[in-house]
């Protein structure tokens, strides 16, 4: 039986890329805002699309806040995508009254020397991150102004431009990418065709 | 390190995707859907749709547009330029489909927009675009709505007031017109502006080269050259040197004979 990915409809973004991805890979996929489906989902998946405050203002009115936390408390896995990742944490220096998630460690911050990190740029995995070597030094996407600052111990890849910043967040089923593999190309749905297979499979 | 890019440009005037030069002359090439599709498996950097008939005639952004080329799910970031006069448009455009929103006629009567919309939709999905030309000898912004061109410190204004992540640079006069890009309207601006997209007359890899070593460059933006041969934007970065691109085997063309 194909396994179900609910992908978070903030209500702002669009989904069809990334339904597309998921339901390539051979994933039962659907873009949602009803938080009550979560508990259907073998994994769901924070897309990268909007603003901080306005993001984490939906996932508490919509009560998938408390859905994705007793999602991942039994064990299932979460991915966050770009503003994603940023919502796994604690909060964001973009909207400074909103708190994030709160599971991972750590926040972020404006990029001190750029206004954004926007383009095709290098991601080096660490091992912890349990993916194939090929997808190593391999090029995705990424459209963000703010960066991960935060333990070291959570990062599982890095990105160059100017300083070195987390370009891959995450503990045991919670992960978080800075990048777009929905808009990466071929490495990108490789890269999701891997990590979602080890997320659920673990 | 962050490679700068090669963005293909989908023009589309009364719906349908035109071959445009000096937008003033047009031949029609299709639908615009199936030229991002193609754009996409051949690995462009980001797609471009300019609907430039949208702003003057207050139609608004073309939403049914990007539903039709959203639906091809593509793996490559899509902007969208076109009629976006308020925070609502700009939501509505990401909303079907489009990842970064591109404004034009609205920063001359509402510089405040960008500042309003970053807070929806995130000041890294926004690019503000300067159509600029020099008249007589000094360099002008041109407002195609109005039909008439604005002084330098105008310019000034806006890029001071804009919440935006970077400027589309755009040579009106010499657009669609082969290796006729005037790297010269870029001058006045390298140092109010950090990030660069240049578009209007890049079909050269010599031309694309010469601007990739301008710091403030970013992204180089090609148009009408990418519709006369297959897999035309490998073929073209096949010719550029240097490692400031990706490889010109990319996106879902990995793999293809070429």
């Amino acid at each position: 039986m194909k396994k179900s990915v609910l992908v978070v409809d903030y209500g702002f973004g669009n989904l069809s890329s990334i339904i597309y991805r998921l339901e390539k890979l051979g994933y039962k996929a659907w873009g949602t805002s009803n938080s009550k489906l979560v508990a259907n989902a073998d994994l769901v998946i924070l897309p990268g699309v909007g603003a901080f405050g306005a993001a984490m203002d939906f996932l508490e009115q919509s009560n998938f806040s408390s859905q994705i936390k007793e999602h991942v408390g039994n064990g299932k896995p979460l991915l966050g995508i770009c503003l994603g990742m940023q919502l796994l944490t604690k909060g964001s220096l973009e909207c400074v009254s909103a708190r994030g998630l709160g599971l991972l460690p750590g926040k972020f911050v404006p990029f001190s020397c750029h206004n954004a990190h926007t383009g095709w740029n290098t991601v080096t995995f660490s091992k912890d991150l349990d993916i194939s070597d090929s997808l190593n030094s391999c090029e995705y996407y990424f459209n963000h102004s703010f960066r991960y600052k935060g333990p070291d111990k959570i990062k599982l890849g890095q990105v160059k431009h100017g300083n070195q910043f987390a370009a891959a967040i995450g503990r045991k089923k919670i992960i978080g990418v800075q990048f777009h593999p929905e808009k990466s190309q071929q490495d990108g749905a490789k890269f999701l065709q891997n990590i979602l297979k080890n997320m659920i499979n673990a | 390190m962050l490679k700068k890019r090669i963005v293909g440009v989908v023009t589309v005037k009364d719906g349908w995707a035109v071959q445009s030069s000096s937008y003033s002359k047009y031949l029609p090439l299709g639908r615009p859907e199936l030229i991002a599709e193609n754009l996409d498996r051949w690995g462009v950097d980001e797609i471009l749709l300019q609907s430039i008939d949208r702003s003057r005639s207050g139609l608004g952004p073309d939403l049914d547009l990007l539903d039709r080329v959203s639906k091809f799910g593509l793996g490559t970031p899509l902007i969208y330029g076109g009629g976006i006069s308020t925070v609502q448009h700009g939501q509505d455009v990401v909303r079907a489909g489009a990842d970064r929103v591109v404004l034009d006629c609205a920063l001359h009567s509402n510089s405040a927009l960008t500042r309003s919309l970053s807070l929806k939709i995130g000041q890294q999905a926004i690019i503000g675009c300067l159509p600029v030309s020099f008249n007589k000898k000094r360099l002008e912004w041109f407002d195609y709505v109005r039909s008439e061109y604005k002084p330098l410190d105008k310019i000034k204004d806006v890029i001071i007031n804009s919440v935006v992540s970077e400027w589309l640079i755009v040579d009106p006069v010499n657009e669609g017109k082969k290796n006729k890009f005037d790297a010269q309207i870029i001058e006045p601006l390298r140092g109010m502006i950090k990030n660069i997209i240049v578009f209007g007359g890049i079909s050269e890899p010599q031309q694309i080269e010469d601007l990739s070593s301008i710091d403030q460059v970013v992204a180089i933006c090609v148009g009408n050259f990418l519709n006369y041969s297959e897999l035309a934007v490998n073929k073209l970065m096949q010719e550029v040197n240097g490692t400031q691109f990706r490889d010109a085997t990319r996106g879902f063309s990995k793999g293809v004979s070429q």
